[in-house]
């Protein structure tokens, strides 16, 4: 490696390393799937279910004989888009409420927490499920009940950091000069806290992959057939005598996807820190 | 005192605000209620009497009032599905939902806090990397598919362990452990690595604090200064993640019953929305909350009861 190389600080460090191309697997098993995939991974054949790892099916085929392949490279796209689906969710309501906590405090700031603190009472996926029950299943649903669980991440972190730098220097000046609210909150602070909240979206990727996982796996997530790391699961099971490596191919997927990000989230944050 | 006060009060605001949160969302459903539940082609007979339960023509605060009202009688409403009190389908399921977050939290505590305690005395730079990769690992692998690898490796390869089902205590003990070991174990990888991070690092902040140089210049072997003075202090923090894991352990439980079909809480939850039963999830979600407000609430008071110092806060 060179020594000028720009990524080297991140690069040195072992677990946004090892993070990174746990993600990049995944990625790039995504970005084939839009270029090149063996079989429809809808397509139903009997004749050839529950197969081992042939030449024809790389990983073998399922219960109903689709390749499961296809189906991985498929479903890399779902789990990577619910995520980014939540995160982004997570961020653009979680982030100002933080902001507008941390930066006045007070009244609005102790109403605020009051709200986010009490969906800690929610343990798990519950929360979720509970959203998933009233209004049904189905993609939109699923990313509104997984965003709304990763709200209370965002806001403190927002609100921690926007708390620290609201009387720092560089803020009282640009006040002096009669800046607004709105522009010292946008302009001046949020630059400052984009490094925490890139830890807490991968942190909150990693969660959001993870739960997304478990809304399928009971069957309450992606509606079959469109291939989910979570459904594939779930149908595995059932076929655990006869295939042990269909049901260790989802949950190596599932936890690819969530050691990757949990890692690149832990190397960003000692990254910060240094 | 006022330290009791404001922490009771803080607890009763939380419980309202679950409370106000789980009838609204049941509040916002599209459409005539009755109709959603029973579906369009339903008998308008049916319909009719269901919405003269649900009292749907009253205002909205009323009918929080007087869901609140019977909920803190006990009455949570009538299962559709089971025709039966909300409340007595839940305490049935319950028992086996505690027995498996009391098993988890004891693995947990077996395994994380040897462990943690091992890596706090040999802190060397040589184990930290691995330690954390590994650390990741448990936390990273979702309970669900730790459950069915270790269904696939210790029940349909070795057969040590029943295959799925849940036996009663009274009925059978050693089957009931056997039976709940498996998934308690899942759940309990998650935690304990969450437990190990916290114990290692407050061991290690505790080890560089004066009292326990003292300790040391008085000629006391490392081993006494650890179980004496160290771990006594460095245990105080990590109670407080006790009520966390409470929280983890019963939303993993969600899930991890219906991989091994133990017939708690959490299967019951997947099967009233299979139903679309609406008054049994909507007391269950309410039921869950509560015992981790509950939880997190005893939690810190019995963290200010063994460190006074934090009533002063």
């Amino acid at each position: 490696m060179k020594r000028n190389f720009p990524l080297r600080r991140y690069f040195s460090n072992i677990h946004f390393a090892i993070g990174f191309y746990m993600v990049m697997t995944v990625v790039s098993l995504m970005i084939l799937g839009f270029f090149y995939i063996p079989y429809d991974p809808n397509a139903i054949d009997i004749a050839h279910k529950l197969q081992g790892a042939t030449t024809a099916h790389i990983l073998g085929t399922d219960q109903l004989g689709r390749d499961i392949f296809s189906r991985v490279l498929v479903g890399t796209r779902v789990s990577l888009l619910i995520g980014i689906l939540v995160v982004g969710f997570g961020v653009l309501i979680g982030t100002p409420l933080g902001a507008l906590s941390g930066y006045f405090g007070g009244k609005t700031d102790e109403v605020i927490m009051k709200v986010i603190d009490t969906q800690m009472a929610f343990p798990g996926i519950l929360l979720a499920l509970m959203i998933i029950a009233v209004f049904g299943t189905s993609l939109q649903n699923t990313v509104l009940a997984l965003g709304l669980m990763s709200i209370p991440r965002f806001t403190r972190i927002a609100r921690s950091g926007f708390m620290k730098y609201r009387n720092a220097e560089f803020v009282q000046a640009s006040r002096a000069r009669g800046a607004s609210h709105a522009r010292i909150l946008v302009l001046h602070i949020l630059p400052n806290i984009v490094p925490e909240l890139l830890v807490t979206a991968s942190l909150g990727f990693a969660s959001a992959v993870m739960s997304e996982a478990g809304l399928s796996y009971l069957g309450l997530g992606m509606q079959p057939p469109n291939p989910s790391f979570g459904k594939m699961l779930s149908e595995a099971q059932n076929y655990i005598l006869q295939a042990w490596w269909y049901v260790l191919i989802p949950s190596v997927a599932i936890s690819l996807l969530v050691m990757g990000f949990n890692l690149l989230g832990d190397g960003l944050q000692s990254i910060n820190q240094q | 005192m006022g330290y009791y006060v404001r922490k009771i009060l803080g607890f009763i605001v939380t419980l309202f605000l679950v409370s106000v949160i789980t009838f609204l969302v049941f509040q916002i459903l599209p459409g005539d209620p009755a109709l959603v539940i029973l579906g369009v082609d339903a008998d308008p007979v049916q319909i009719e009497a269901l919405q003269r339960t649900m009292h749907v023509d009253e205002p909205v605060v009323e009918r929080y009032v007087s869901w609140v009202g019977s909920a803190l009688h006990g009455n949570l409403g009538i299962s559709f599905r089971y025709q039966k009190p909300v409340s007595g389908i839940i305490a049935d399921c319950f028992s086996v939902t505690a027995l498996l977050a009391l098993f988890t939290l004891v693995l947990t505590i077996l395994i994380g806090l040897p462990i943690g305690i091992w890596l706090a005395k040999h802190d060397k730079a040589k184990y930290i990397v691995p330690f954390s990769l590994v650390s990741q690992l448990g936390v990273s692998i979702p309970s669900f598919c730790m459950g069915i690898l270790l269904i696939s490796i210790f029940t349909v390869k070795l057969r040590w362990f029943p295959s799925l089902g849940f036996t009663p205590w009274s009925q059978n003990p050693l089957a009931c452990i056997k039976g709940l070991f498996l998934p308690s174990f899942s759940l309990s990888l998650g935690t304990s690595a969450v437990l190990i991070r916290y114990l290692r690092v407050s061991i290690i902040s505790e080890q560089k604090l004066d009292y326990v140089r003292t300790a040391r210049s008085k000629g006391l072997d490392e081993n006494t200064v650890l179980q004496r003075h160290v771990l006594r202090n460095s245990l105080i923090p990590v109670i407080t993640i006790f009520g966390m894991l409470v929280a983890d352990v019963l939303g993993g439980s969600i899930i991890i019953e219906n991989v091994f079909s133990l017939p708690g809480i959490g299967k019951l939850i997947a099967t009233s929305i299979a139903t679309r039963d609406l008054p049994l999830i909507q007391g269950l979600v309410m039921y869950l909350a509560c015992i981790v407000v509950v939880c997190n609430a005893s939690v810190d008071l019995l963290y200010s009861l063994i460190d006074p110092r934090i009533r002063l806060l």
